[in-house]
């Protein structure tokens, strides 16, 4: 890293910061919470800083911006449940995960966009997963899954977890043995 | 102190349905909203309501939400680029019916976060409605480490309804129930509080705004702000109700604020001896919840259904007309117009002529400089016939408060003296209106400044 340095703005905080940082260096050095994304004000809007467009300049002003979370009650997903959803938002993307309860022991866990193998997606397209987990994951396994898409839909507890491990086994090991079951199918 | 939210019917109605459609869910929208404040008091404009779709949440369930970073980066750009304020709501669908721990922590961290990314220009607040709809909402200041609560939720329809938030513990005085007594039997015991309880403006104290002001001090309200620069005259004792020679060259309003306070000695009036200007409306003015606009003036009109729209207050429009001569009446009436934010406003429903206004505006700059000299021309006017108007515009500020004149509503009354008739008209209402559109919620923004008045 080089020692010269140039002054951006962190939360309106002045920081200055040697100027031919990587982005993981830059995040580093300020000490960014993992997997919180990082934003750059351009002008009166605001873009999202990544590896492919971070570009150091003096006098950037970037902002750390957390999920907004707000709730009734203490009572929220287990945590292992949220640290598998956001492992399977890193891979498929924050933007197409969503989760919703169905009542007060199951959560459905929806993925858009779920990519079917390339060679397979004339037969199922590429549409919405949903998986459904209880109140007991990871102890008991997935119980069901529905995919639906343009050309077929797929409504059933269909994936046998008779080899459930949950020493081993997660939302995405669930995922990746879906898209084998449908190579398979 | 009162800080506020106020709403549409329109809007609140899709606020419900885009936080309690899914039971046993929590949900949210983002509300988009003008602000105005001084002395303490805020009120929150609301111009837009925006439901949260699920896409953008990591997750929605019965106790939690968890809306994704760049979902709400993108509200808060457009909060900022609109300079608007952005208010976070969410519903709790169990019974707790304020704000959680959950909510304190999130808010601690995001809202003055919030407050940077908008340069901390304006506050921003977050709402909360429980599965009965029962709401608490407050606000973030900058500068300020802790939130303020709102006081009140105002949804502007008709009724128009002021709901306590659920923090809110210093609700108003109960009615002289004896003193009213007879209305009470009319609009019940909370009819009667609502008239009370309900901040009315009145622009022009001559001959139809002091009976207005009379009869809704009568009525047992109790807040009034009067605007009016003109001083009374001789000839204007014939229909100045409250005005007796004593009060010649006195200022009108200050007349009727009198005439107010011996009627209802609890009234509070707040008086503006000058006209209504555009590039200065009174906080006061903005605070009130129903404009009556006795002016007659077009100009007067255009101003006030920007301000209405602005701030989300309805407006009772009263015009009164004599075309007579030498003891002959050729016509005589008027007309009562009522423009409710979110459903019409004075333009939707033609109540603003360009062309006559375009004429008034020429007028008063010939005035202004030095082309026409002398007053404009006296036109005939009585008692009877503006006390028949004004009494249908008192008529139609109680229904607006209470609603207790059944499910139809009249936005538009004319009166012939000659014939006799009542007539009342519906909207013709574009499907489009670039006035309510392009104004709806937006307060101060772009327009017009604060100041501040003689108050009693």
């Amino acid at each position: 890293m080089s020692k010269t340095t140039i002054p951006i703005f962190l939360n309106r905080q002045k920081h200055d910061i040697p100027k031919d940082v990587s982005y993981a260096q830059f995040r580093n050095i300020l000490e960014i919470t993992v997997g919180r994304p990082l934003y750059l004000r351009d002008g009166r809007s605001f873009v999202e800083v990544t590896d492919e467009n971070f570009l150091l300049r003096q006098g950037q002003h970037y902002f750390d911006v957390p999920d907004w979370i707000e709730g009734e009650t203490e009572k929220s997903l287990p945590p292992i449940l949220l640290s598998d959803i956001e492992e399977i938002g890193r891979i498929h993307g924050n933007e197409n995960i969503n989760i919703c309860s169905i009542d007060n022991n199951h959560w459905e866990i929806s993925i858009s966009n779920f990519p079917t193998l390339p060679h397979l997606q004339k037969k199922f397209g590429i549409g919405v997963l949903k998986i459904i987990v209880n109140s007991t994951y990871p102890q008991s396994s997935i119980t069901g899954i529905q995919f639906n898409s343009p050309l077929q839909n797929i409504n059933q507890s269909c994936y046998s977890c008779s080899n459930w491990n949950p020493q081993r086994d997660g939302i995405n090991s669930y995922l990746c043995a879906i898209q084998k079951w449908m190579e398979v199918k | 102190m009162s800080n506020i939210f106020r709403i549409t019917q329109n809007d609140y109605s899709c606020l419900i349905e885009a936080l309690l459609s899914m039971k046993n869910v929590e949900q949210g929208a983002a509300l988009f909203a003008g602000h105005v404040q001084r002395e303490g008091k805020n009120i929150f404009m609301i111009r837009e309501v925006l439901p949260i779709p699920q896409n953008d949440m990591v997750y929605q369930h019965s106790t939690g939400r968890r809306l994704k970073a760049s979902a709400f980066m993108k509200l808060a750009e457009k909060a900022y680029n609109q300079g608007l304020s952005l208010i976070m709501a969410h519903s709790h669908p169990g019974t707790l019916n304020t704000f959680s721990t959950t909510d304190d922590n999130n808010e601690s961290e995001m809202m003055p976060r919030l407050l940077m990314l908008t340069d901390n220009s304006i506050p921003h607040g977050t709402l909360v409605m429980d599965s009965k709809g029962r709401m608490d909402a407050r606000f973030w200041s900058p500068g300020k480490a802790s939130p303020t609560p709102i006081d009140w939720i105002n949804i502007i329809g008709r009724p128009m309804k002021n709901i306590p938030t659920t923090s809110n513990h210093s609700r108003k005085s109960n009615v002289d129930i004896f003193l009213y007594d007879r209305q009470v039997k009319m609009f019940g015991h909370d009819g009667q509080k609502l008239l009370a309880e309900t901040p009315v403006t009145i622009i022009g104290a001559g001959g139809t705004g002091s009976v207005i002001g009379n009869q809704l001090a009568y009525l047992g309200v109790t807040n009034f702000t009067i605007m009016d620069e003109d001083l009374v005259e001789h000839s204007n004792l014939n229909r100045l109700l409250g005005a007796s020679p004593k009060d010649i060259s006195k200022y009108k309003a200050d007349v009727l604020a009198d005439t107010i306070c011996r009627i209802n000695p609890e009234a509070k009036v707040k008086v503006f001896k000058e006209n209504l200007r555009a590039d200065n409306v009174p906080f006061e003015l903005t605070e009130s919840q129903v404009l009556f606009l006795c002016t007659d003036s077009m100009i007067s009109r255009a101003i006030l259904n920007d301000i209405s729209l602005r701030y989300l207050i309805p407006i009772i429009d009263i015009g009164v007309g004599i075309n007579a001569k030498d003891g002959e009446v050729f016509s005589a009436g008027g007309k009562i117009y009522l423009a409710i934010p979110g459903i019409a406003c004075l333009q939707c429903l033609k109540r603003i002529s360009a062309d006559a206004l375009l004429q008034e505006q020429m007028l008063l700059d010939k005035r202004y400089k030095g082309y026409v000299h002398g007053y404009e021309i006296k036109r005939p006017s009585v008692i009877s016939l503006n006390s028949l108007i004004a009494s249908q515009a008192v008529t139609t500020f109680i229904d607006l408060i209470t609603g207790c004149l059944g499910h139809q509503i009249s936005y538009v009354k004319c009166y012939d003296m000659l014939e006799g008739d009542l007539l009342t008209m519906d909207i013709i209402k574009e499907s489009s209106c670039r006035y309510c559109d392009s104004l709806k919620g937006m307060g101060s923004e772009g327009s017009t400044s604060m100041k501040t008045s003689s108050c009693r």
